[in-house]
């Protein structure tokens, strides 16, 4: 659904952001993509709807050229963005308001954007809270409050911009329990992040040093690629136990890997394989 | 911490339900009538009918005069004005002012209006959430030809909105900045113009760069100033036009007085 030829792309200051990126993701794929600050993520996820447009090169989303500003609408209802900073993409004065600014700039009518924003606010399980001014909410539920508002668009895929890097390690697991739920409706994501524990059971990683796809595949393979420290990354010690755990035998469904509790289980059931 | 909620009391009464059009047009109404009212009997009424509204409302009398408190020292000043420079028949002769008859009179009616006007304007903003008068404003600005200007009545109302959102965030900013400047070093007493930049000018970078993942984030969720469509459509209801129809009663009531 999405399809990057060729893209390059420098910042005003004229140090080069990203060097002739070819990349497609699928529908239904889950992407993940790694790499050190500055390696050029932010920025080439930036290229998928339309906030950056490519200096050289194309981007497409469902056959739309990101270039043409006559698109734009349309690929940012197809294409949602998660952010960073959980305060700065809240822009209603209540969780309610904010989750409905989306759907109200599509025009919809108020009883259509009623269902959306509770059904979001459902998913993410923060539909006690919608009254609530930004203020009261904690980190972790305002980056909850984000996605909300990424789905109450109803994109067929949603980016996800190192949204965990302000977060605790317990908001940080609520949000991998949302994005697994969110992988069962069969939507098209894209991970970014610099913690690899984060996308071990992603469909696909690439890892990117200055502004280049440096490694592409499965995690496990990725990451067990003695270079990928080379690039910045830190292989998590959940890794290295699962690697030395697959050298003795054992076996494991990554896709599965999206919690502690889960790796206990799979590790408990692959001990009767053996 | 910075919570602004323009003193908003959360209550569920008749004031609090009306849509804030019927609120905003009435309290514009009832600030002509203020202004130009130039009787003691009037503002009685004005006055009574304040209290009528506030019995109304729920909204604890004691609170609303404590909102207005921070310019009663204003409006000490303007009666004292009043009391000493009018010309008239003296109450005491003093050396320097007199205070007259006339002044007294004056005074006491000049700042009676602005206590009142206070006091509305503080009733309406108790009564209704920032983001409902916002709406208002909206609806009501939408007939007017804006956009020969280049702006919509969308855009203005969410200019509105983010102020009222984000100003909580510029004063933590504000606050943030002084105290790291003065885990630095910044002596705010002795030099005050060094102080002031080393305040302002981080504060408004920090600001821009802040304004610009904001306008990120609402670009990526398809903003455009030219239409839109509100979660709280606004719809007048028959509370409403029988507000407004009382409203009309009393403004005649006041103007045959």
């Amino acid at each position: 659904m999405i399809r990057i030829e060729d893209l390059s792309y420098n910042f005003p200051d004229g140090t080069q952001g990203l060097k002739k990126i070819n990349l497609e993701i699928e529908r239904g794929e889950f992407l993940g993509i790694v790499g050190r600050n500055g390696s050029g993520k932010s920025t080439l996820v930036r290229h998928l709807n339309g906030l950056l447009k490519p200096m050289e090169g194309k981007v497409s989303i469902n056959g739309m050229d990101t270039a043409d500003p006559s698109n734009l609408l349309k690929i940012r209802q197809t294409v949602s963005m998660v952010f960073q900073n959980p305060y700065t993409q809240f822009v209603g004065t209540t969780l309610e308001e904010d989750v409905a600014f989306g759907p109200e700039n599509l025009a919809l009518p108020p009883k259509e954007i009623r269902e959306r924003v509770d059904r979001a606010l459902e998913v993410v399980g923060l539909d006690n809270f919608k009254n609530h001014s930004p203020k009261t909410l904690s980190g972790g539920q305002s980056q909850c409050a984000a996605i909300a508002s990424a789905l109450a668009m109803k994109s067929e895929c949603i980016v996800f911009d190192e949204i965990t890097s302000m977060l605790d390690s317990k908001s940080r697991e609520q949000i991998r329990e949302i994005i697994q739920k969110l992988r069962g409706e069969a939507r098209t994501i894209v991970y970014v992040t610099h913690r690899l524990e984060e996308i071990l059971y992603a469909d696909r990683i690439i890892v990117m040093d200055r502004g280049e796809i440096v490694r592409e595949g499965k995690p496990k393979t990725v990451f067990k690629d003695p270079d990928t420290e080379k690039f910045g990354l830190e292989i998590p010690p959940v890794v290295e136990l699962l690697n030395s755990l697959e050298s003795r035998g054992f076996s494991f469904d990554w896709t599965r890997l999206y919690s502690i509790e889960n790796l206990a289980e799979e590790i408990w059931e692959s001990r009767w394989k053996i | 911490m910075y919570e602004i909620t323009f003193n908003y009391v959360y209550g569920n009464s008749l004031l609090h339900r009306l849509d804030p059009r019927t609120k905003l047009g009435a309290v514009m109404c009832l600030s002509i009538l203020i202004f130009r009212e130039g009787s003691f009997a009037g503002m009685g009424l004005l006055i009574a009918f304040f209290l009528l509204l506030t019995g109304i409302s729920g909204v604890r009398l004691s609170f609303l005069l404590r909102s207005v408190r921070p310019l009663f020292f204003v409006i000490i000043i303007i009666f004292c004005f009043q009391l000493f420079e009018t010309k008239g028949t003296p109450i005491v002769t003093l050396p320097v002012f007199t205070p007259t008859y006339e002044g007294l009179r004056l005074g006491a009616l000049l700042s009676l209006r602005f206590e009142l006007l206070l006091l509305y304007a503080t009733l309406f903003t108790a009564s209704t959430l920032p983001s409902q008068i916002t709406n208002g404003i909206e609806r009501l600005l939408r007939p007017l030809p804006l956009r020969y200007l280049g702006v919509t009545s969308f855009d203005l109302a969410t200019m509105m909105s983010l102020s009222i959102r984000f100003l909580p965030s510029f004063l933590e900013n504000a606050a943030t900045i002084r105290s790291a400047q003065l885990a630095r070093g910044l002596d705010f007493r002795h030099d005050l113009r060094r102080g002031t930049t080393a305040i302002v000018v981080p504060l408004i970078r920090r600001s821009i760069l802040l304004a610009e993942e904001v306008t990120e984030a609402m670009e990526s969720r398809c903003y455009q100033g030219s239409r839109r469509t509100s979660i709280h459509e606004l719809s007048m209801q028959k509370s409403d036009w029988k507000a407004l129809f009382i409203l009309a009663l009393f403004i005649i009531l006041i103007l045959t007085l």
